[in-house]
């Protein structure tokens, strides 16, 4: 009964506008590079105020999905993450667009993040307790760990050249150094700027490695070769087959199941998941000389995950309080701004607020189905105009993304430095994405690890006495060493 | 030839019209939107209290207030962008406690003689805060363990040389005795750490540890400021305990040093009456800070007092 009131609830004429409201202008924000779900949820928080609780949650529920999701958009169509989420949708769905399948590639990304997000919502729903209790037991030791076990993924995003990829990795790791350490608050590489004291910004980073570099690097080549961006619809094969979706059930509900207890885990977010779950799957899967060639599953398994993340971060926001990424610390601010404090007590006080927020999550996702499907014909008509059109509004929009990240120059140059670095990175074929992990979890790995170790006053026995840090640290070196040593006995069964 | 000369005397004249704002109707402020940067993210305290002050203050003056973030360093980001900006009234900022640690902490050469502070909104305690699992279950009993068993007891601060770890600092020094420091990224993160049975104790704000209190995590052991907490009715303050309180947290509201002393007085005015006022004790009451205002003259005094006091307590922590 409480659920049919729920539901109903959100089909109340404003509070539905509302929600659309927050799923058209979360498309639209997520979709350019640098304006992140973050900051979308933050920018229309304020507006959310002026509204009663169900509208104003309605809004902010369908901006953080939305932007999730449409985040995939361009890095499908542009090679440019709309969000630091979509970062691993480039690596499959950006190849799918140069060959033509865009359409496909943004209906899958339609369809897999609202089935993403559907499933978080579904454990949201059911078993919140236990996973937000179960997301507590990650701790410093335990997160430096998953930090870890994610560095591993540095080979499956190397491409054709894991040498080279290994090496840049290793240049991400160092260049996550710049900045304030955690211990002692010792300034490494920043140059006396007060701007690098908090590090390099990863999203501007982000934006210049994939954005600005691959538009330089089209700049560059379009004067020798006529390569012209294919980013018209196909009108054959634009909708996936349901045969071809049923084939991807299996690897999308791993990733799913990945990402949600990622998502719980406090301070780990869909950027994790979607590397994680492209490189758990790749390891997996049957073809994984496709991944990162322009592989449908690939680019699947990226979408469920960055929106499964979503139920996972809300589910340790309401039941403990705890922000389970950047956007639900947000949230929690609003919460409280309308007299509700999250936490378990929140489940007892404010039972019905809860369901009508979890309604609100399904009906989003619906809607952004819906929106997304009929839409998905728009997207690439819009690329495709003249390429130095293209060029500038792209550039455009990712110099006003990185300014608005923290309203800072320095994020500025630190985009377009990284942008002609992406550049040369894609002349001499290197990979970017074993440079973006190294950036992402080195400062993850050295912050958790360093923490762990001023707790227990440098020892390292409580990685192998944590049952979940040594049971990642078997997965991790166990999935590292597999493929070569399946491949090693392949050959010798062979030669016999 | 022609057409250079009129480029170029278009060109100067432009240029002269850039100057034309500052002769313009003298002494009537505010005639335009006013700025105010926050050097912290969106949605935490500083922000918070910073655009609902704003949104009382747009009513009085009748210009919009723009809150901008510029987060970065412990505010020595944004710190730096206003000393830079033009005295006008126009640029404002949020200076939070760390304006007066920046300068000894190494982040920049600012200070908070750098500034003119308009008036101060609040104040910001610590609490003691431990697992509800926790074998302590007053302020003295964790005191007495942590003697017994020096640097055993880890406590979570919100990140090297931060307010919290300084807070953790002003406990050993009026208990005397010797904690394991471990900072985190955020005082929210401590006191998950706390929940999660990682570490023992974490000294953050009320608000950061009220969803793990009232869902029985957590238990909050002491207030560190003199009076109790509207948050936590039934935990006695450090006051009642008998210590001294060596640090507390801040915030306050400033302008960039050589700004007018007859634009200082309508914003010191107009924010006064809005941090007075019933809708920002409210929602003090509901983050768990403790209201108190001071003009212009008592803030300026008092982060200039606190700057020296950090300037003399910093250094013995041999950060770098």
């Amino acid at each position: 009964m409480d659920w049919i009131t729920a539901f109903a609830g959100v089909f109340r004429p404003d509070v539905f506008f509302y929600l659309v409201v927050g799923v058209v202008s979360g498309a639209v924000i997520g979709t350019l590079p640098g304006l992140t779900a973050t900051m979308a949820v933050a920018v229309l928080t304020p507006i959310s105020f002026w509204l009663e609780p169900a509208c104003g949650f309605a809004m902010l529920i369908g901006v953080y999905n939305s932007a999730i999701w449409s985040g995939g958009i361009s890095a499908i169509l542009i090679n440019t993450p709309g969000t630091p989420a979509s970062m691993a949708s480039t690596f499959d769905g950006y190849k799918l667009a140069r060959k033509g399948y865009s359409g496909l590639a943004l209906n899958i990304n339609t369809i897999w993040s609202v089935t993403g997000g559907l499933l978080s919502t579904i454990c949201l729903a059911t078993f919140s307790f236990p996973l937000a209790r179960f997301a507590l037991k990650f701790g410093p030791a335990e997160f430096a760990v998953v930090a870890l076990f994610g560095l591993t993924m540095m080979v499956s995003v190397s491409g054709s050249s894991p040498i080279k990829g290994l090496l840049v990795g290793f240049l991400g790791l160092l260049f996550s150094t710049v900045g304030l350490e955690t211990i002692h608050a010792f300034k490494r590489y920043t140059f006396g700027q007060v701007g690098l004291l908090d590090g390099l910004n990863f999203v501007a980073v982000m934006i210049g490695l994939f954005g600005i570099g691959e538009i330089l690097h089209q700049i560059y080549t379009s004067e020798r070769e006529e390569n012209v961006i294919q980013a018209e619809v196909k009108t054959k094969g634009q909708m996936p087959s349901p045969k071809l979706l049923a084939s991807l059930v299996p690897q999308n509900l791993f990733a799913a199941a990945i990402s949600i207890i990622i998502g719980a885990i406090p301070g780990a977010g869909g950027d994790i998941a979607s590397i994680v779950s492209w490189g758990q799957a790749k390891r997996m899967s049957k073809f994984p000389e496709e991944y990162g060639e322009g592989s449908v599953e690939g680019l699947s398994v990226t979408c469920t995950a960055n929106n499964a993340v979503i139920g996972g971060a809300m589910t340790t926001m309401l039941s403990l309080g705890i922000p389970g990424d950047a956007v639900t610390a947000i949230l929690i601010g609003s919460l409280m701004m309308y007299g509700m404090t999250p936490g378990p007590m929140l489940f007892i006080e404010n039972r019905p607020f809860v369901l009508t927020l979890i309604a609100q999550m399904v009906i989003a996702n619906l809607v952004i189905l819906v929106f997304g499907l009929t839409t998905s014909k728009i997207y690439p008509r819009l690329l495709a105009v003249k390429k130095t059109t293209l060029w500038v509004v792209v550039l455009f929009s990712c110099f006003v993304g990185a300014y608005a990240i923290n309203n800072s120059t320095t994020d500025l140059i630190a985009m377009a430095v990284f942008g002609i670095v992406g550049f040369f990175f894609k002349m001499l074929d290197v990979p970017n994405g074993p440079f973006i992990l190294g950036l992402l979890l080195g400062g993850l790995l050295e912050a958790n690890l360093r923490r762990t170790l001023a707790m227990t006053m440098g020892s390292y026995s409580i990685f192998f006495t944590s049952v979940i840090s040594v049971t990642l640290l078997i997965i991790a070196i166990v999935s590292l060493f597999l493929p070569s040593i399946i491949s090693g006995i392949k050959k010798k069964f062979r030669t016999k | 030839m022609k057409k250079k000369l009129l480029v170029l005397l278009l060109v100067v004249l432009v240029a002269f019209s850039l100057f034309a704002e500052g002769s313009k109707e003298k002494g009537k402020f505010p005639t335009k939107q006013i700025n105010i940067v926050v050097g912290a993210s969106p949605g935490g305290t500083s922000d918070v209290v910073t655009r609902f002050i704003a949104k009382d203050v747009e009513t009085q003056l009748g210009v919009p207030i723009v809150t901008t973030n510029k987060p970065g360093g412990s505010c020595s980001v944004a710190f730096e962008y206003m000393a830079a900006q033009k005295p006008d009234g126009y640029n404002m900022m949020y200076m939070p406690v760390e304006s007066a640690m920046v300068k000894p902490l190494g982040l920049t050469t600012l200070e908070p003689s750098s500034i003119r502070y308009i008036g101060l909104a609040m104040y910001l305690p610590a609490t003691v805060t431990v697992n509800k699992n926790a074998p302590w279950n007053t302020f003295e009993e964790l005191i007495a363990y942590a003697r017994a068993n020096p640097g055993k007891v880890t406590v979570g601060n919100s990140g090297t040389g931060s307010i919290w770890h300084f807070g953790a600092a002003g406990i050993e020094q009026v208990t005397g005795v010797k904690f394991n420091h471990v900072p985190f990224d955020g005082g929210a993160a401590a006191a998950t750490a706390v929940m999660g049975g990682h570490i023992d104790v974490a000294a953050v704000a009320p608000g950061e540890v009220l969803p793990g209190v009232q869902g029985g995590d957590l238990k909050v052991l002491a207030i560190v400021d003199k009076n109790r907490s509207n948050l936590y009715p039934d935990v006695p303050s450090f006051g009642e305990l008998g210590y001294d309180v060596k640090v507390l947290g801040w915030g306050a509201f400033g302008v960039p040093k050589d700004t007018p002393d007859d634009v200082v007085a309508i914003l010191e005015d107009a924010f006064g009456k809005a941090i007075q006022s019933q809708g920002f004790r409210d929602l003090c009451e509901k983050y768990g800070l403790t209201p108190g205002y001071l003009n212009a003259a008592a803030s300026q005094e008092f982060a200039e007092a606190q700057a020296v006091w950090y300037q003399n307590e910093i250094p013995k922590f041999n950060l770098k």
